[in-house]
């Protein structure tokens, strides 16, 4: 038998959006599978821990129900969600997370042995990324997977625009290195 | 490795990285769980439905009057 991935369009999501903005949670959880994957591929790689991606994921969904009110269709829905979702990600850190290892520089942390622990579903690249230090990966993550500029993701992390120009040079340096080295 | 080899290492892995990833557990549970015991979605009324009704009572009642007082003076003026 034949399976193929329901198609996915932004009509699609619009449809869904008016019935959820009139309450209708069914439609709700079909958002929810359009989009699922995708969100929670973004906070594992941002999170780079399991259990903390799905807590974000989940997280991401409820604020999502209770601020669909305010998506104006001015954009694509799913570049909206998974701005909210980056947000939540990058919040979850700052609440869950020690603020040291925000602080703690790359040359210090080197690889991050717990995170790949902790994402072993991962391979080829992914595998290399959720090794990284936190910080840093999610610049890496941002810039060269989600493809937001330097300048929002300066915005978004609190940082100036040439930290994170320079941190994400570092990181593809040091995937370099493990690259040669694996 | 050169860092050219490097670069079109990281160029293809990122070009062809899934960005999809299936979570190992059901996470609907717990969302609908969350949403069942909050309130439905506030959604926004627009404003304009209630100015345009609040606009069209105003010249309707103005109209009344304009007409009102046209009769009752063209009544004084016939008496």
């Amino acid at each position: 038998m034949l399976h193929t991935k329901p198609e996915h369009t932004p009509l699609c999501d619009l449809a869904l959006i008016e019935r959820v903005k009139a309450g209708d949670q069914n439609a709700y959880k079909a958002l929810y599978e359009l989009h699922i994957k995708r969100v929670y591929g973004l906070c594992l790689r941002l999170l780079a821990d399991e259990a903390h991606a799905e807590d974000a994921a989940q997280e991401v969904f409820v604020q999502v129900w209770h601020k669909i009110a305010q998506f104006d269709g001015r954009s694509q829905f799913s570049t909206w969600l998974y701005s909210v979702a980056s947000n939540i990600a990058i919040s979850y850190v700052r609440k869950h997370k020690s603020w040291l290892n925000k602080v703690v520089s790359i040359e210090q942390s080197g690889m991050d042995e717990q995170s790949a622990q902790s994402c072993k579903g991962l391979n080829g690249l992914d595998k290399l990324i959720v090794r990284l230090p936190e910080r840093a990966r999610m610049v890496f993550v941002l810039y060269a997977i989600e493809g937001y500029r330097h300048e929002e993701i300066a915005q978004q992390l609190g940082m100036a625009v040439g930290s994170s120009k320079s941190q994400y040079h570092r990181e593809r340096q040091l995937l370099q290195e493990w690259y040669e080295y694996e | 490795m050169s860092k050219q080899n490097f670069d079109d290492y990281l160029n293809e892995s990122l070009n062809n990285l899934n960005k999809d990833i299936a979570p190992n557990k059901a996470l609907w549970q717990g969302i609908e769980h969350a949403i069942v015991t909050a309130k439905p979605p506030a959604v926004k009324a627009p404003l304009w439905p209630k100015l345009s009704a609040i606009a069209a009572c105003s010249a309707a009642a103005l109209l009344a009057i304009n007409i009102f007082i046209a009769i009752t003076s063209q009544a004084k003026w016939l008496l």
